[in-house]
């Protein structure tokens, strides 16, 4: 075994749930997500060698993924939707809940993901960041901008979220 | 996290598949540069180095620019590749956009040198050609016909390269243009 099959076997043994969850955003079933998966290996593979540590290995896979999802190789820039579990975790982390009803939830929760697909496609890809609970400082390193800049977006998508939301009456 | 089934993936076929890939790259690039190391030896052999003496100054000449434009052209080829090749996922979302909007543009830095090549073409092919005809026409009507003739040429290729890209690439560049003036927001 060489040393980079060696090296991309261990970056891909240690982070497969983390390529595995960031590609269920954006991917609507499961053979899309694994098609996804496989791209985003194939990329990490190409990009193996520009890989000097300089980066978290968590931010440098998540700036594979995020290129992979968006379509950088392909004719053309994804208008990429994003697709939410029905998970409470990932809400509230956007907006909170104060809602006991099982049904109002999963209102609460289409809608917010109906409100994300609104987004511009830089917001919803912070947004997923945001999901996956990854903090300002390596969301502005994935993205490309600085962290007050990320702080501002977050701020501003959350504010239009919750207006959003709200004057939907859920 | 979204979710967190993890999918096993095969990572045996997945390797091997990878390394098939970085091969066939790597065969891809040897016989294109093969192509074009046979067309300059072939022109350096017919016009540069043939000892035949009917070939006179204009016809080395000619050899000259030939070569040259053939060594440009494989250059771009090279740097074009290279370019496509290395595409750095790694890199962060706004340098990616930057430098994807750099890739498809349609005035790219190497147009200056396509364009250096094709006037060489013109220059050599006008060396060869005019003094064939020039016994039987005025030297201006057989320059205009070469010019005409080439121009002709380059048009064609122009108006291809040019729908092609409106086809295939304009919309990704202006989708570049939008996400990054989205990102400076």
């Amino acid at each position: 075994m060489n040393n980079k099959e060696a090296k991309f076997r261990n970056i891909i043994e240690e982070n497969e749930n983390r390529i595995s969850s960031i590609c269920s955003y954006y991917s609507s079933n499961e053979d899309d997500q694994k098609d996804m998966q496989q791209e985003v290996l194939i990329n990490i593979w190409k990009s193996l060698d520009s890989f000097r540590g300089d980066a978290q290995l968590s931010t440098w896979i998540y700036r594979v993924a995020v290129n992979t999802a968006m379509g950088f190789a392909n004719k053309e820039i994804k208008r990429q939707k994003i697709f939410l579990d029905n998970n409470e975790y990932a809400l509230q982390k956007l907006v909170d809940i104060d809602e006991d009803s099982v049904q109002k939830k999963e209102e609460l929760f289409h809608a917010l993901g109906n409100q994300i697909n609104q987004l511009s496609v830089i917001d919803k890809v912070i947004m997923t960041l945001v999901l996956e609970s990854v903090n300002h400082k390596e969301i502005a390193s994935v993205i490309g901008i600085t962290e007050p800049n990320v702080r501002v977006k977050i701020h501003r998508i959350k504010n239009e979220l919750k207006k959003a939301l709200k004057s939907l009456k859920i | 996290m979204n979710n967190h089934k993890t999918k096993h993936m095969n990572m045996d076929s997945l390797i091997e598949n990878m390394k098939q890939i970085d091969s066939q790259y790597k065969k891809v690039n040897k016989f294109l540069q093969i192509v074009f190391f046979i067309f300059i030896f072939l022109y350096a052999g017919l016009f540069l180095l043939n000892p035949d003496s009917e070939l006179t100054l204009s016809h080395r000449i000619a050899g000259g620019c030939y070569v040259l434009a053939f060594s440009l052209f494989t250059l771009i080829f090279r740097e074009n590749y290279k370019k496509y090749k290395n595409i750095d996922y790694s890199a962060a979302v706004k340098e990616m956009l930057m430098d994807a909007e750099k890739r498809y543009r349609f005035w790219q830095k190497d147009t200056l040198k396509t364009i250096t090549g094709i006037i060489l073409i013109d220059v050599a092919t006008s060396l060869v050609v005019i003094p064939r005809f020039i016994d039987k026409w005025e030297f201006w009507n057989v320059f205009l016909i070469v010019q005409l003739v080439l121009t002709l040429a380059v048009g064609i290729g122009f108006t291809v390269g040019y729908r092609k890209w409106i086809k295939e690439f304009r919309s990704l560049w202006l989708s570049t243009k939008v996400l990054l003036k989205e990102l400076e927001e």
